[in-house]
């Protein structure tokens, strides 16, 4: 539907995972760490050097580097 | 007691290390290492719960299909445990609040065929939101027990292992006998996911009894889904203490408050401990000797074997303080925190965030901070870690520094040795990054490195768990690096005592010891450092432990025993003066001394850090390639400078 992903999203983004992209296990760890389509997600910020970005979802904040959220699509 | 172990399984932050500490109370069998639970911790649980049974904690994993070394050691233990086989009964630890995402681990180990258990944690949580779980419900969903335990207090402990014991029993003609299960795939963990999503709202509800806790509060009704609708107050806390601690100018400013604390807290806080521990042992080497000062035994007892079990035990009021300050940060969950904070400039020495605790733990000694580094998930970084960490200035150079500093700054204000001392640090900082780069080059692996941090809540640490933690972690260090130390110790004592032993003058005893036999033929090896056979001595002593080259030096050039710590200072460095190099020239410089800095900056001297090296790279072949590789580097540089700097004129 969209090309966006989580690290190129504007600061105040919040919705729902379309789908994942990219490496395998990379999916597969993003996956069992709740990120899953259809999840909702909150962008929270980033941290002082720029990345790791800070997102929330479910009930659980998570530190994700901009390679790792770039296969998150919303 | 019954037979057979039961394993605690679950992801990271779901409180079943605390779970276990209150099952077991203080007597757990260690075989874990500082950082977090990585390997397991096995132990019986306590009487006053009564028939004990075996209980093994592990490493958090968020699935039973390994993608880091400490999730591979919790597969291990509970499928084939190399003494155990396989677990009798797994205990799932699943947090209330994130049941969507805990019950996936419960059904991979459902469906691995355990025999499952789940024990239900941070119920605290979820009543501060206003709400609460139908034990009963999820029981008859899931199909296997379920239970409620409370972390925090304890209570649902006792109830837990009433039904553990039943289970035992029951499975006891019937024991699990559980296969590897096959990796999900994306529809399967979707599925699965859904479920639990399901599940989670099915079993929780409005707390019926006292109605909702005043404090929590209704967030906007926007995000859809199982999304937080409810915040308690530890998650608005979080959310407060977030805006300043993650805040991108203040949280980087926090962090290097709080790493600062902790870094000269492992520093001014120890040393006066670390004086009396020092004291209290010559004390009692003195009092030995005195009592037979001719006796060879009474010799080996005082000078081997209390010195050296004081080199192993004078650095454990340092490493009880900076494991103290770990498991706080870790309990109050800001140690996350500070990985994510510090990821990116890490990151691009081929590092990450979680090296950081490694790396700091390094200027405290390298054995536990090469322990703390199996949280590091990511294989690459972890190898790279671990290379560098000896290059950080451990506290055993500290001695070292302070007598050539004195040596370079004699009779000079005292802020000038400081400010040299400041530079050494900083400049063992700036060693290891280029380590690390120029490593990193050479180390082909599949760098599937990722970073991926859950953030806990924030949660009041508990000073009793935190106290207890450190005391575990550095009863560790004791067992797994003291044996090591005090070998080596004692090992260099007899090298450097026997065989003239009866000689009454100790620098002649010490110069026909076999360390100095062994050290004079080789004395042109340490010309070019511009140094000499004795200088010799006190290198290879250092091998027992760095300090020890100052005491070497002081038997060496002669210095009486028995004066205080400051005449006899002054005494070595009048001596180190005077010495002469067999050419005739004053044996210690400023560039002699500056290559000895820069030696012991970069040399990897202490065999207790190659020992505890060749476990954490899992073999000795890296762990020898490192103490070659730093101690020629250091040799060839300090030649370098020192022939350099002789050659443009400063001796």
């Amino acid at each position: 539907m969209s090309s966006q992903n989580l690290a190129n999203v504007p600061a105040d983004f919040q919705g729902p995972i379309h789908g994942l992209s990219g490496d395998p296990i990379l999916l597969a760890r993003l996956r069992e760490l709740g990120f899953i389509r259809g999840e909702w997600v909150v962008l929270k910020g980033r941290v002082g050097f720029g990345d790791p970005i800070l997102v929330t979802i479910g009930n659980m904040t998570v530190a994700l580097r901009r390679r790792e959220a770039e296969c998150v699509l919303v | 007691m019954r037979s057979g172990v039961v394993a605690l399984v679950g992801s990271p932050n779901s409180g079943k290390t605390t779970l276990f500490n209150w099952l077991t109370g203080s007597r757990f069998k260690t075989v874990n290492y500082p950082g977090a639970t990585v390997e397991y911790s096995l132990g019986h649980s306590q009487e006053r719960f009564g028939d004990p049974v075996w209980v093994m904690d592990t490493p958090g994993t968020y699935s039973l299909n390994p993608k880091s070394p400490d999730e591979e050691v919790t597969r291990r233990a509970i499928f084939e445990h190399e003494a155990h086989g396989a677990a009798r009964l797994v205990v799932s630890v699943v947090d209330a609040t994130q049941l969507a995402r805990h019950l996936f681990l419960t059904r991979q180990l459902m469906e691995s065929g355990f025999h499952v258990i789940v024990a239900v944690t941070m119920s605290d949580l979820l009543a501060e939101r206003g709400e609460r779980l139908d034990i009963q419900r999820l029981e008859s969903d899931l199909g296997v027990p379920v239970l409620a335990v409370d972390g925090r207090l304890g209570g649902g402990v006792p109830e837990l292992l009433e039904r553990v014991r039943q289970r035992l029993d029951q499975t006891a003609s019937q024991p699990a006998q559980p296969k590897p299960l096959a990796p999900w795939d994306e529809t399967k963990i979707e599925e699965i996911f859904h479920l639990n999503s399901q599940l989670g709202r099915a079993v929780t509800g409005p707390l019926t009894t006292s109605g909702a806790d005043g404090s929590a509060s209704r967030s906007d009704q926007k995000a859809p889904g199982a999304a937080a609708r409810v915040r308690g107050v530890t998650q608005l806390w979080t959310e407060r203490l977030d805006r300043f601690l993650l805040h991108p100018v203040f949280g980087l400013v926090f962090f290097f408050l709080i790493m600062g604390t902790l870094f000269s807290g492992i520093f001014w806080a120890a040393a006066p401990l670390m004086d009396a521990v020092d004291q209290a042992f010559s004390f009692v080497g003195e009092s030995i000797l005195a009592t037979s000062p001719e006796s060879l035994w009474a010799q080996l007892l005082s000078n081997g074997v209390i010195a050296s079990l004081a080199a192993v035990l004078v650095f454990v009021p340092q490493i009880f303080i900076l494991f103290v300050g770990i498991a706080f940060l870790e309990d109050s969950g800001y140690l996350a925190r500070s990985a994510t904070l510090i990821d990116k400039p890490l990151s691009l020495l081929g590092l990450g965030g979680r090296s950081f605790v490694p790396l700091l733990s390094g200027y405290a000694c390298a054995v536990p901070a090469m322990m703390a580094a199996r949280t590091i998930n990511s294989p690459r970084e972890r190898w790279l870690t671990l290379f560098i960490i000896p290059l950080m200035s451990c506290s055993a150079r500290l001695p070292v520094y302070a007598l050539l500093l004195a040596f370079v700054f004699h009779g000079e204000s005292a802020w000038k040795g400081g400010v040299a001392l400041a530079a050494i640090y900083l400049a063992s900082l700036f060693v290891g990054a280029i380590a690390a780069v120029l490593v990193g080059r050479f180390v082909k692996t599949k760098d599937r490195s990722f970073f991926m941090l859950e953030l806990p809540v924030y949660r009041q640490p508990h000073f009793t768990h935190v106290l207890r933690q450190a005391w575990t972690r550095t009863s560790n260090y004791v067992k797994r690096a003291g044996p090591p130390i005090f070998a080596f110790a004692l090992l260099i004592w007899l090298a450097t005592t026997f065989p003239n032993y009866k000689m009454e003058d100790p620098t002649e005893r010490l110069n026909t010891s076999f360390a100095g036999q062994v050290a004079k033929p080789i004395e042109p090896l340490f010309e070019p450092m511009g140094g000499d056979w004795r200088t010799g001595i006190g290198l290879i002593s250092a091998f027992a432990a760095r300090e020890v080259f100052v005491s070497s030096l002081a038997i060496v050039f002669q210095i009486a025993e028995g004066e205080d710590d400051a005449t006899m200072q002054d005494t070595l460095l009048t001596k180190m003066r005077e010495a002469k190099a067999p050419n005739g020239y004053p044996l210690f410089t400023l560039a002699s001394v500056l290559g000895l800095i820069v030696f012991f900056m970069i040399a990897l001297q202490c065999l207790s850090t190659v020992i505890v090296a060749a476990r954490e790279f899992g073999g000795w072949r890296t762990a020898i390639v490192q103490l070659v590789v730093y101690n020629i580097v250091a040799y060839v540089l300090v030649v370098v400078l020192v022939q350099g700097l002789r050659a443009i004129g400063i001796a």
